[in-house]
């Protein structure tokens, strides 16, 4: 949380005038208000991308889902541990899906999306994350799946 | 992870016919793609969420119980409740906006999806409560 530490300024204060200065009265903050989130959904190319890592998934295609990702989301995402997400979650992608979007979230230098997908099954729905991140690819950015969290 | 287990499905065969059944065809509709929510949640939901907030913010233990139920004040001890404070208190203090992404079902409770977007302009954070006859009986922040 060190980004959120407080700045303290120091105001000078002229002696010689022996007037003290003091600080401004801060406007009182706005009572939060709760506002309904996007209205529109992302682009097909972002659309297409979580597919396709959700039909990896499905697959238990580990060259497939690395495909896309960050090195280091690759590197904290071992083939192991990726077969117990298969496991878990790839049966019920299988018999069917919808994918509900339900807003994004600002995340230092990522961009995050957040989902709901609704299993035909109908049984508990899951909360998907996709954080994309732009990494330089050659001589343009491409923008790469840095973390995919199911919860 | 065992919500997701496989289940196998044995398949019985009438020897006598000599006829392997075969598997039905299935032809899978690709996933549908919609925005949610189209409003926002029940009154007594805002209320929770903003008196929650409310009393992070304060650093407000008392208050922040009231909102739960007996299973919510059992678990959020004095020690995650101050933890919750020294990460959020600061940055609530100068204002935020909280927006609604919808409700998630995990039987045999509904969970409550909200950002809160802060005004000093860091990053945002996504946040869950789950409630219970108006009362909640959980929440996580992400």
């Amino acid at each position: 949380m060190k980004n959120f530490a407080p700045v303290f300024a120091v105001g000078a204060v002229a002696l010689c005038s022996l007037v003290f200065a003091q600080p401004p009265i801060a406007p009182a903050a706005k009572p939060p208000k709760i506002e309904l989130a996007a209205t529109e959904l992302p682009s097909k190319a972002m659309q297409d991308k979580l597919i396709a890592l959700f039909e990896a998934i499905e697959a238990d295609d580990y060259a497939n889902f690395t495909r896309a990702i960050t090195d280091e989301f690759k590197t904290a995402l071992p083939k192991k541990l990726f077969a117990t997400v298969t496991a878990s979650i790839g049966p019920r992608l299988e018999k069917g899906y919808d994918l509900a979007y339900m807003g994004q979230i600002r995340k230092g230098g990522f961009k995050t999306y957040v989902w709901k997908i609704m299993f035909r099954d109908a049984g508990d729905e899951v909360l998907a994350t996709l954080s994309i991140k732009s990494v330089p690819d050659e001589d343009q950015a491409a923008e790469k799946v840095a973390g995919l969290f199911l919860s | 992870m065992k919500k997701f287990a496989l289940a196998f499905v044995s398949a019985g065969v009438a020897v006598s016919t000599f006829v392997l059944a075969q598997p039905p065809l299935t032809v899978r509709t690709p996933p549908q793609f919609e925005m949610a929510p189209g409003k926002l949640p029940e009154k007594p939901v805002q209320d929770a969420i903003l008196g929650l907030l409310t009393a992070i913010e304060a650093d407000d233990y008392a208050n922040f119980l009231r909102i739960g139920d007996d299973e919510f004040k059992t678990d959020l001890t004095k020690e995650k409740f101050t933890r919750m404070v020294e990460i959020t208190a600061a940055r609530l203090e100068k204002g935020y906006n909280v927006i609604y992404f919808g409700d998630m079902k995990k039987s045999p409770y509904t969970i409550y999806l909200w950002k809160l977007s802060f005004k000093d302009g860091g990053r945002d954070v996504l946040g869950e409560i789950s409630l219970r006859d108006d009362k909640v009986v959980g929440i996580f922040i992400h």
